[in-house]
This record gives C-alpha cells, structure tokens and sequence, in this order.
C-alpha cells in the first residue's frame, strides 16, 4: 500500500475511532435543560450492576412489591388502623379490630384476619393454607413465565409475598398491579364495564371459561405495535358471532375480567366472525404481561380464589453494591489494558494494529449493547465481551505468528503476510463459526442472563470475525508502509542460518 | 519415541478415573444437597423498620439505626447485611418514608429478635428542643423464603447440549469424526466437571451460576480443542508426520499447538481475574468461580480428549487402511495406462 493511501486509511481509522469513542463515552451539559448522554451512559444495567450517574439519573437496580392476599395484612397497616381507633378512644372498635386480628394468628409481621384464616380463631385453618398455596403457586408461575433476568420472588413469613422486579423491565408497575389480579376469567359485551352482559362463561350448569377460549398469545405488527391475540373455540365464536350480530349500530365494548378487574377492553365496531381478536398493547413486555395473565386465569381462575392487594413497594438499589457498575468498567479496561501490553511487548509497533482493531470492535460492541433494546451491562455481558476479545485476540496473533515464521524463514515482509492470512483464514473461519454457532444456539434456546451472555459473545464473535480478517489486516498493511525495516517494526527476526565454511 | 508430552498422554486411566469420580460425586452431592446457593440467601430473617418522612426531614435515620444495632448487640445478635431502601407510590415515584432493613442468618433467635423489636418500638424520637416528634414507625421481624424457578435452569442445560452437538457435527465435517467424538468427550466432561466441582466443594456460587459456568466451561473447551485440532489437521498432512504411530502423531503436534492453547487459557483466565479483583464484592463472587471453568476446559482440551483422541485416531487410520479402494473412474485409469507407457 502506497504511504498516501496508507496516511489516508490510518487517519480515517483514527478518525472513526475518536468519533465512535466520544458517542460512546462523553456526556456534557448542552445548556441549561439539553444534556448529551454517551451510549455507555445510556445503556440499561440488570439488578446486580448500578449506580448513581448524575444527581439524579440511576441506572440499574430494579423495585421489589409486597403481595398481600386476602385475610392478610401487614404489621403497618395493623398499627396504623389500630392506632386511629385508639387516638378516637374507641375502646369498642379497638377490641373488635384486635379479635379481627387476632395475636395467635400473628404470623412474623403480618396478622391474619380470624374470619378469612381461621375457624376457631385460634389456628389457621387447612383450606386457607391451600388457598395460599394455590395463590403462591399461580403468581409464582405468572412471573416465571415473564422471563425477567434479576426477577425474585420470596414468601414472606409464610402467608406473603414479596416480588422484586429490575429496573431494566419496562412493564414493572403494570406487572406489579396486574399480577394481583385473581378469580375467575369472564368476557362481556356492553356499552360499559358496569352494564356489561358475561358471555363466557354461559350462565349455565358445568360451562367453563376454556369451553369458550382456546389461548392468548402476543404478536407484535410490522410498525412495532404489540398485540394480545386472543383465539377462539368454535362455540366462543358461534356465540360471539351471534352477540355481536348488530354491533355496528351499537356501541359495544368487549371486557376480558379477571375477578372484578378489567384487564383487556376494546370496542366492537362490527360483527366478530374471525376465530381471532386482536387487541393493542403499550409495548412488547405489557403485551406478554397481559397474556402470560390471561392465560394463568384460563388454566387457574376460580371464583373462589383468595384476593390480592399489594403494596409498599420499594426502590432496590444495585445488589452487587452502588459502585459495582464502574468498578467493573474500571476492571475492563485493566484487562483491555493488559491484552494491548503483551501485543506491544511481543510484536512491537504492530501492536498499533491490534490496538486500532481492538478499538474499532469494542466501541461497534457498546453501540449495539446499546442500541439493541433486549440487551444490557450485566456480569455476563461483561464477561462475554471480554470472551469475545479473546476471540479476537487470537485471531490477530494468528496470523501474526505465521508472518513471523514466514518471515524467519527469509520471506519479504509482504509475502509473509499474504501467506499467513491465506493459511489462517480457514482456521479463523472455522474459529468463528463454531463460537458464533454455539452462542447463537445457546441464546435461541436458554432465557434472561444465560441468553443476553449468549447472544452478547455471538455478536462479539461476529464482529470479531470482520475485524480480523478485515479491520485487522488493512491496519497492518497501512501502518507498515511507514517504515523501511519492516521487520523490526513487528519485531520479526531472520532465522540466522550457519555458515559452513 | 517416548516424549513428555506423549508420557502425559499415557496418564489417560488417572484423567478418567479422576473426571469420572469429581462427576459422580458432583452428581450423587447435588442430588443430595445441592449447590451452596447461600449468596442467594434461600432463607433468611428480617428486622425492618419502616419510617415516614418526619424521621428524615429531622434527621433521625441515623438514630434509628444506632438503637437498632445496640439493641442487637443487647441481645446477641449479628446482622448480615443492613439497607436503607426509599419507599414508593404505585408510579414508582419515590415517596419521603424509608425502610431500614436489617437480614439476619435463619438461625437467629426469635426471641431475642423480639426483645430487640420491643427496644425499637419503644423508642421515643425527639426534635432539637427535646419535643417528641410524631414519627410513624413499624418495627417488624420476617422470616423470608426465595422461591426457585426452575425453567431457567432446564432451558439452559438444553441450549448447552444442543449448542454442543450442533458444533461437533461441524467438527466432524471439518476435522474428521475423530475430533469430534474426542471433543464430544471433552465438552461433556468440561461441563459436568464444572457441576461437580461446585456440588463438591460448596463453593458459594448464585443460583444460576452454575449453568452459566457451564456454559463459559463449553465455549472455552470448543475453542481451545479448535485449536489443536486445527492444527492437528495441518500436521497431519505434513508426510513427516505419515511415519508416526497414532499416539506419537498427536502427541507431537499437540507439542505446536500447546503455547497457543496455554495463552488463549491464560489470556481468559487473567481477564477473568482482574474482572474479580478489581469489582465489588458481588460480581467477585460471579465472575472469579468462572475461573474453574477456565481451568477445567483447559484439562479437557490439552489432557482429556487428546489421550481419546489417540484411540479415536487409532481406530480411524485402521479403518482408512483396510477400506478397499474404490473404483476411481475410466479417466483416472487412461491416465495412469498413459504414465505406465511412458515409464
């Protein structure tokens, strides 16, 4: 390569590479009200990683929600309800207030209404236990099936729970509202939830919700806009078919309820003859939060089920601690620090070329973390990017050692290094797919964490592979034209051969 | 002739007995215990008082937290971990009330809990000028229990399986069946023996971790066996090498590609390292246990599965040999009629 063009590439790499590091890295104030925000400043963190960026912009952490089920409330509530009747001097209501709550079936620091839990008043009874247990198995499931990475949930002194969501979840508060949701599924036509006639199930003797409803699931349309899709049986669309015979001479709605709660409601301009009815979500997570609800009351709802309120929530900082996000940051750099050290040391300038490529990879990695909405900075994705400079590390001295041998051997430079290249490709080629293969069908398969390490070292493995093979080698053949011992410049010997004589 | 490296591989009975007895035990352990999820703290207890906004704006948190901690001492208890978390709406808008929670072993006594609820309870917060000052308080005491989800867990062993068929198959076309059956030994025995080793040892390790080694154990076996199977490949078409026996043959080339398989090992596990040396005390302890998966691939891939190998190669060449040549066509044939003539 001719030393302008050789300028001309360095100087673009050099430039691409100021420019790729400022967007990911610098944050300033534009004025009073208008703030740039870098990409690594932007980019969510799970529950583990977090912390303070600016007086008040936190990332990471998550919120954790109490879920109290019928006949059960907190020590909180008690005193304070508790106490208002006391200050009223009510010795009355006081002394019901304490039957009602009765301190033997206290239970850690939560007290258990005697009516509810008890049939004695004095130990709580067997059916209230499997109430509970129902209860906790159903929302168990229902956040199970939400598939959040950081996502814990606690029984709390047995009767409780206690459900802990990561900020990086968007559905959170509507995830914590609507999870309480228990009791049967009904669907009813009318102008208003109020009025509104149940149409599933039939009023009569044995009929039941799934005679009507097959499933929900969640499609998301070409414009981005998610959908609940809700499919029919043959008979739940006979019936709805004939219900909603004059609907577009009337306003009708449509309410999916589960116990008194309204979850999906949508209007019916004409008549429903499709087996299928879609209705429109605020985004992907909501839209997978209603259906993995709808569905739960499908296959559990009942009437009978205990009710659940939930509350005192709380703002959970990063669990692995407040510095955890930078200092992990800072250990990342060391290690980059530490793989630029030993190119330098073993291959002397050219470890401008590893450093150029290395650069070029890893701020194409932070805009795509980024810019991807399921990914985030968590341990794994840390650690799968560092897997992945592996990767490309090796792939880079790869063809550094076979040039170096070439070269030993009395080759040219140039020569040593089209020979290298041709013998390595297959094996940097082989290295990539495999790694590539392997993390791709990791993260079809595995959910939350596993699954953003996974698809984090595939797109790391990817890239990897472009800037080995490519990135890599222009840096190298741009960067040596600069200089007449070429040798020297990788620090490359000629192997000393013996003279006979 | 009988090299170092090939002495190694003759050690083969010593890695099987030792992959074979770290893997039942791991699998007999877990069976029975489990791994050491403590960092997921499954059951533990909690003094919570919960404070509204009074107790901040006078600057009383501390006190709280001082009565709390003396009246631990009191009673003989030790906390594990203490948090102050700020409450929320139902917007998920900090409200001005907080929480103050202390965790406790599950082992810690009930009673002496209770005496020390009763000393916070009967806590009396004043202002400046020594005016009592109406806080809101709840002093509760919970024994909590985490709840495990288990698809998580079966999903990824699937993924980790699959994913390391599909990349075998691709050995095996790429590099012969015999690498990828020596590989298959490899990556089974690197995943496994990474669940043993923690099922044995109880290192503290979180809840999924262990699939997530696993998994790192996988990927770091595949690409350090790629390397000397690379290279294997490119020796073996060396006629140098068409003299040696099977195990001299692998031995000998491991010899080429070793340096590169020690640095590609030594360049993860170093990055590992210093990801737990310099982080906080949590990350420390997901990210440095990853280093037993860093070491156990490394076992596999330059000790394990090129002693199978041997065997595996061994029974190949022997099947090349005694293949009967095909028919190789009429073209073939006039050509070498031709070169016989001109001989």
């Amino acid at each position: 390569m001719g030393k302008i063009r050789s300028a001309i590439c360095i100087a673009l790499s050099a430039l691409l590479i100021a420019a790729l590091c400022f967007f990911c890295t610098i944050s300033f104030k534009m004025n009073n009200i208008e703030s740039f925000h870098s990409a690594v400043r932007m980019t969510d963190a799970d529950i583990t990683l977090g912390g303070e960026i600016d007086e008040d912009y936190y990332v990471g952490g998550g919120y954790s929600a109490m879920y109290y089920p019928e006949g059960v409330i907190s020590a909180k509530d008690y005193e304070k309800e508790l106490s208002a009747y006391e200050a009223a001097e009510d010795t009355e209501k006081v002394d019901d207030y304490k039957k009602k709550y009765p301190e033997a079936l206290k239970s850690g620091g939560l007290y258990l209404e005697s009516e509810v839990a008890s049939e004695d008043g004095k130990t709580v009874s067997d059916s209230f236990k499997a109430k509970i247990e129902k209860t906790i198995k159903v929302v168990k499931e229902r956040y199970e099936a939400l598939h959040v990475d950081g996502m814990k949930l606690e029984v709390v002194s047995g009767y409780a729970l206690k459900v802990t969501l990561p900020r990086i979840y968007s559905a959170r508060s509507y995830a914590f509202q609507s999870m309480a949701y228990t009791g049967a599924l009904t669907v009813s036509l009318g102008s208003d939830e109020n009025s509104a006639e149940t149409v599933f199930p039939e009023n009569k003797k044995n009929a039941v919700i799934g005679d009507y409803l097959k499933s929900f699931s969640t499609r998301t349309a070409a414009d981005g806009t998610s959908y609940v899709v809700v499919s029919f049986t043959s008979l739940g669309k006979d019936i709805l078919e004939s219900k909603t015979e004059d609907a577009e001479n009337s306003s009708t709605n449509v309410f999916y309820k589960i116990g008194d709660n309204v979850v999906v409601q949508g209007k019916v301009d004409s008549q429903i003859d499709q087996p299928t009815m879609y209705f429109g979500t605020s985004s992907s997570e909501s839209a997978k939060a209603t259906c993995v609800l709808l569905n739960s009351a499908l296959e559990y709802g009942d009437a009978d089920d205990l009710t659940v309120s939930y509350g005192d929530m709380l703002k959970i900082p990063a669990t692995f601690g407040e510095n955890a996000l930078m200092l992990i940051y800072i250990a990342f750099a060391a290690a980059i620090l530490a793989m630029a050290i030993f190119f330098f040391v073993r291959y002397g300038l050219l470890g401008f070329a590893y450093l150029f490529t290395y650069l070029l990879f890893l701020f194409s990695m932070l805009l795509c973390i980024w810019a991807i909405p399921f990914l985030y900075m968590s341990v794994g994705t840390v650690l799968a990017l560092l897997l992945a400079s592996v990767v490309l590390a090796i792939s880079c001295a790869l063809p550094y050692e076979y040039a170096r041998k070439e070269y030993a051997l009395g080759r040219t430079m140039t020569s040593s290094v089209k020979s290298a290249y041709k013998k390595s490709f297959w094996h940097i080629f082989d290295l990539h797919v495999v790694l590539a293969a392997l993390a791709f069908i990791i993260y079809g398969i595995s959910l939350t964490g596993l699954a953003t390490f996974a698809f984090t070292f595939g797109l790391g493995v990817g890239f990897s592979a472009l800037c080995s093979l490519l990135v890599g080698r222009l840096q190298w053949a741009s960067m040596m034209s600069f200089t007449p011992k070429k040798g020297n410049f990788c620090r490359f010997k000629r192997e000393e051969v013996e003279d006979d004589d | 002739m009988m090299t170092k490296r090939l002495k190694s591989l003759k050690l083969w009975p010593l890695f099987v007995a030792v992959s074979a007895v770290v893997i039942l035990a791991g699998i007999i352990l877990y069976a029975l215990l489990g791994f050491n999820t403590s960092p997921e703290k499954p059951e533990y207890k909690t003094f919570e008082v919960q404070y509204d906004v009074v107790a901040v704006i006078n600057e009383k948190e501390e006190e709280v937290q001082k009565v709390c901690e003396d009246s631990f001492k009191a009673n003989g208890l030790t906390f594990e971990s203490k948090e102050v978390y700020e409450e929320v709406a139902g917007s998920l808008q900090t409200t001005s009330a907080k929480s103050l929670v202390y965790q406790f072993k599950v082992s810690a006594s009930d009673e002496a809990l209770g005496l020390a609820k009763a000393a916070v309870q009967n806590l009396v917060l004043k202002d400046a000028e020594g005016a009592p000052l109406s806080v809101e308080m709840t002093v509760t005491v919970n024994t909590v229990k985490s709840e495990t989800f288990h698809e998580a867990g079966w999903r990824a062993a699937v993924a980790i399986a699959v994913g390391a068929v599909v990349v075998l198959i691709y050995i095996g076309i790429r590099f012969g069946v015999a690498s990828a059956l020596s590989g298959l030994v490899g990556v089974v025995n690197a995943s496994f023996f990474t669940f043993g080793f923690f099922a044995i040892t109880r290192i503290p390790v979180f809840a999924v971790a262990p699939l997530l080694y696993a998994a790192i154990a996988a990927i770091s076996f595949t690409l350090l066996w790629l390397l000397h199977c690379m290279k294997m490949r490119e020796n073996f078409k060396d006629p140098d090498f068409g003299k040696f026996e099977a195990d001299e043959a692998v031995a000998e080339s491991l010899k080429t590609s070793d340096k590169f398989v020690y640095f590609t090992a030594g360049a993860l596990g170093i990055a590992v390292l210093l990801i737990g040396a310099i982080a906080t005390a949590g990350v420390r302890l997901l990210a440095l246990p990853a280093l037993v998966a860093v070491a156990v691939s490394l076992y596999s891939a330059s000790l394990l599965s090129p002693s199978v190998h041997i065997y595996c190669k061994r029974a190949f060449d022997k099947i090349k040999k005694n293949k009967t040549p095909k028919y190789s066509g009429k073209k073939k044939m006039k050509l070498e009629g031709e070169e016989q003539a001109k001989d």
